[in-house]
Formats: structure tokens, sequence, C-alpha cells
């Protein structure tokens, strides 16, 4: 049989107090077969049970556990995504290139870089589909800017916006070419070979 | 040594207004043994075309996809745009 051994601190002179819990149930700690130090905790730990952070890494289960409570982190998710262009009514052009996503607890953050090859039947404004998470139902519209972008048939001067509507995967897009704002970039400006890089953060 | 590389659907979540997210996982196995696996993410609306996606998809979006639910979707849409 294993012998236990209580040692006292050298030079400390505090007492070290072991509190029973509140059970008339035997209750049992089986120490893990290796030298460490335990882990310090201000509260109950029960949180900690789960994070393995002598590997350098914190885990969460593939299927998220949602937490309502806002103080809790329930989620982490790296992957990627696949934009198209599209217009209002689901028309497709053809488009190469991909996206990117992390999810870190509601929000989402997504990079895209998109080509369109072919306009095919789109017409009217232009929107990007195949984002990753719908966006949360709140109606604070997150948005963007698109950070570089070619070939396409707009005035030199002009940026391109996006936003997102509430409760949808799709981005909007916009031309600053109005003194009052925006108006809706259209496919005709996308033109058959429009390329724009992109990022979003938005709450899922 | 055999490594062989799997596609499957490795997560659906329906939301309460009928979009489906789903994730597709790209798994690598050697012998059997999982070496890696990724996400690939993407949503199904009401009023997407689902003709193109897995048969699983397929099924819940038959189910979950009614009339009332598209013409909510539809109804939801036109309010939605700014």
């Amino acid at each position: 049989m294993a012998k236990v051994k209580i040692q006292g601190h050298a030079s400390g002179t505090g007492v070290l107090t072991v509190t029973a819990p509140n059970t008339s149930s035997d209750r049992t700690i089986t120490l893990p077969d290796a030298t460490g130090t335990l882990l310090n905790s201000d509260g109950d730990g029960s949180s900690l049970t789960s994070l393995p952070a002598h590997t350098g890494n914190v885990a969460f289960p593939a299927t998220q556990v949602a937490s309502a409570d806002a103080n809790t982190l329930d989620d982490y998710e790296e992957g990627t995504w696949t934009p198209v262009y599209e217009d209002g009514s689901g028309n497709a052009g053809t488009t190469t290139g991909g996206g990117a996503y992390t999810k870190i607890g509601d929000l989402v953050y997504a990079t895209f870089q998109a080509t369109c090859s072919n306009l095919n039947s789109m017409s009217g404004g232009v929107r990007m589909t195949g984002m990753p998470f719908t966006s949360a139902n709140n109606a604070t519209y997150p948005s963007g800017v698109v950070g570089y972008m070619s070939s396409l048939a707009t005035t030199a001067g002009y940026s391109v916006h996006y936003f997102m509507n509430p409760n949808t995967a799709y981005l909007e897009f916009y031309l600053n070419d109005s003194t009052a704002g925006t108006t809706g970039l259209q496919h005709s400006e996308l033109s058959t070979s429009g390329q724009m890089f992109g990022s979003i953060s938005y709450k899922a | 040594m055999t490594i062989t590389k799997k596609i499957e659907i490795g997560s659906m979540e329906v939301l309460p207004m009928g979009q489906i997210q789903v994730r597709t996982d790209t798994i690598i196995e050697e012998d059997g043994v999982e070496l890696s696996r990724s996400y690939h993410r993407h949503v199904c609306e009401p009023d997407s075309d689902t003709s193109n996606e897995d048969q699983r998809v397929k099924d819940v979006a038959n189910t979950v996809h009614t009339p009332a639910v598209k013409q909510a979707w539809a109804d939801f849409r036109a309010s939605q745009e700014i």
C-alpha cells in the first residue's frame, strides 16, 4: 500500500486546513500519478475541469453547448466558407476565391477574396452569399469596407461597402458614389471580372 | 498504412426562422485513426436552392421549409430591406 505523507513548509507559518464538504456521503479525491502543483482557483473551480491547461490548449466540443450567460465563453471554431456573388433574386455569378472564419462565443470574424468570372443571369444589386453563420436578429447591421478591389466598372475614388441585414447569411454591397451616402453596387459595376477582398465581424 | 479522406455533414442547426446552418467536416484518417478534421460552413435559408445539398440536408429542409415557413421568411426579408 502506498503511504500518505503530509509535510509542513520549512519557513511558512500558515496553517493548512482541509475542510470537509457539507455532505453525509463519503468522498474520495484521487491524485494523478505525477508530480506537480495543484491549480489555483478563487472559486469552486467547476469551470476549470474541462481545461487541459497543461497542453497549452483550450478545447471546446465540436457541437456548441450554448450558454445564455453573458459572462460565459461557450464556443470556438475555425473553418472555411465559399463566397458567391448573387443578385437579390438568387441568380449567382460564377465566383472563384474563398473565405475563412473564426467563431469565438457568438462573435464571427469572416474574411473573403472573391472574383466574378461570369455574371450569368445576375441583375440589379450585388450580394455575397455563403456566409458561415446567420447574423443575429438584433437590427445592428454589421458592416465593412472592401479592402482591395480590382476590375470593377466603377469610377475612380469610390469605395465599396457592405453590411449584413439581421438574421441573414449574406452581404449587401454598396458603392460610395452619392453625396448623401451610398447606392447599391450593381451587377454591371461588379463586371465580369470584378475582384474584392474584405472581412467582417458580426454577432451570430 | 492507408490514408483516407472523408467528407460528411458534421452538424446542422435549425434557427427559429428556418435557416439551416450546415457544417461540413473533412476528415483525414490513417488506418482508421483520425489525423485531422477541418470545417466548411454555409447556411440554407428557407428560399435557398437545396438541389445540390447532401441528402440529410435535403431531408431536414423538406421538413422544416414548409410553405408557411417560406412565406414568413419572404415577409421577414421584405421587412428587413433598407
